[in-house]
């Protein structure tokens, strides 16, 4: 009888490995924990989207929770997150914009692009950050436009949107975070 | 009657087709390539294994020295640049690791919450040894056992049987 119950051995081994491999394909890979995750936000000069001469450093995220989204008029999906966000800042939730790597080849094309795309689709932001090399959103981690992160009044990072934040999501997931670390 | 060979259309316009297609190809290849130069055969290595390791976070399953992915040009671009500063292999990795997280390792490291991913191979081939060695033993004791005098009697039989037929 025991020897029996041995043959079942390889059946067992098999169900497990099948019952862990088939939850593993419902695994979205981008839903990854950011690296930064409680750490502080990246150090950076930059100047702002609207004023080449007004320059910005991380300094200028603390003091109040916000969510620093990341965006480039080459982006689609940043379109539709729009309404999103403009929903948050109506909310009265703080938004910081990083206009990351516009296509055109001098800087004030670059500019006039990121202008452009929030006369059309709306400006939540309390500024934006004019980063034409992406060397923000390299320290940030960034792979791939929108991300949006919380940052709270410390500069530290609390939490991270890969891809577009839906309606559902601003209720479920980004009012309570930013409650949370208010 | 002459035989002749199915129609083939112009041989010429088939050469420039060819032509077309090969220097387009080439074109494609081209821009996917880019040129950097290296101060020594060692540090063009180092940057070969550094961007065939580093996985790219965009692309799920590609090495951002095979992706043509924006991300992966950026990276390639850093770990050039760090290469050529002078920087080791461990920080180029460790400066990637801090921005992009252990997603981009390919080699993930040997710590904690590794081991049973390094460990378990070895525990595996362990344990798939010890059963083996099990089977076979208890094998071996089944085929030395000694027959019964029944069981004798009964191959004898049959050994007798079989010589007569």
């Amino acid at each position: 009888m025991k020897r029996r119950l041995l043959l079942l051995v390889p059946l067992v081994l098999f169900l497990v490995l099948g019952a862990f491999l088939y939850q593993g394909l419902s695994i979205n890979p981008f839903d990854r924990e950011s690296a930064l995750m409680a750490r502080e936000f990246p150090a950076f000069e930059l100047t702002t989207l609207d004023n080449p001469q007004q320059r910005v450093d991380e300094g200028d995220i603390k003091g109040e929770v916000t969510l620093v989204n990341v965006w480039g008029s080459w982006c689609p999906t940043c379109r539709q997150e729009m309404p999103q966000l403009l929903d948050l800042a109506d909310r009265g939730v703080r938004l910081i914009g990083v206009d990351y790597k516009e296509t055109a080849a001098s800087d004030a094309e670059k500019r006039a692009q990121g202008q452009a795309f929030l006369t059309q689709f709306g400006n939540p932001f309390a500024f934006n950050v004019f980063d034409p090399l992406g060397s923000l959103g390299f320290d940030l981690g960034v792979y791939g436009a929108p991300e949006t992160f919380l940052v709270d009044a410390d500069g530290i990072i609390r939490y991270h949107h890969t891809g577009y934040i839906t309606a559902d999501d601003v209720e479920s997931i980004i009012m309570p975070e930013v409650e949370k670390w208010r | 009657m002459a035989l002749k060979a199915p129609s083939q259309g112009h041989p010429w316009l088939a050469s420039v087709l060819l032509l077309t297609g090969w220097l387009l190809a080439l074109q494609v290849m081209a821009e996917a390539i880019e040129v950097r130069r290296f101060e020594s055969p060692v540090t063009e290595q180092r940057y070969q294994s550094l961007t065939a390791t580093l996985r790219c976070p965009k692309c799920e399953n590609q090495a951002i020295g095979d992706s043509n992915s924006p991300i992966a040009a950026d990276m390639r671009d850093k770990v050039y640049e760090q290469l050529n500063d002078g920087r080791s292999d461990k920080e180029i990795i460790d400066f990637m690791v801090q921005r992009f997280g252990d997603y981009v390792l390919y080699n993930p490291r040997l710590e904690g919450r590794t081991l049973l991913l390094w460990g378990l191979p070895g525990a595996l081939v362990v344990v798939g040894g010890l059963a083996l060695w099990a089977i076979i033993r208890s094998r071996r004791r089944v085929s030395v056992r000694q027959l019964s005098a029944e069981e004798q009697a009964r191959l004898d039989e049959l050994i007798d049987r079989e010589r007569r037929s």
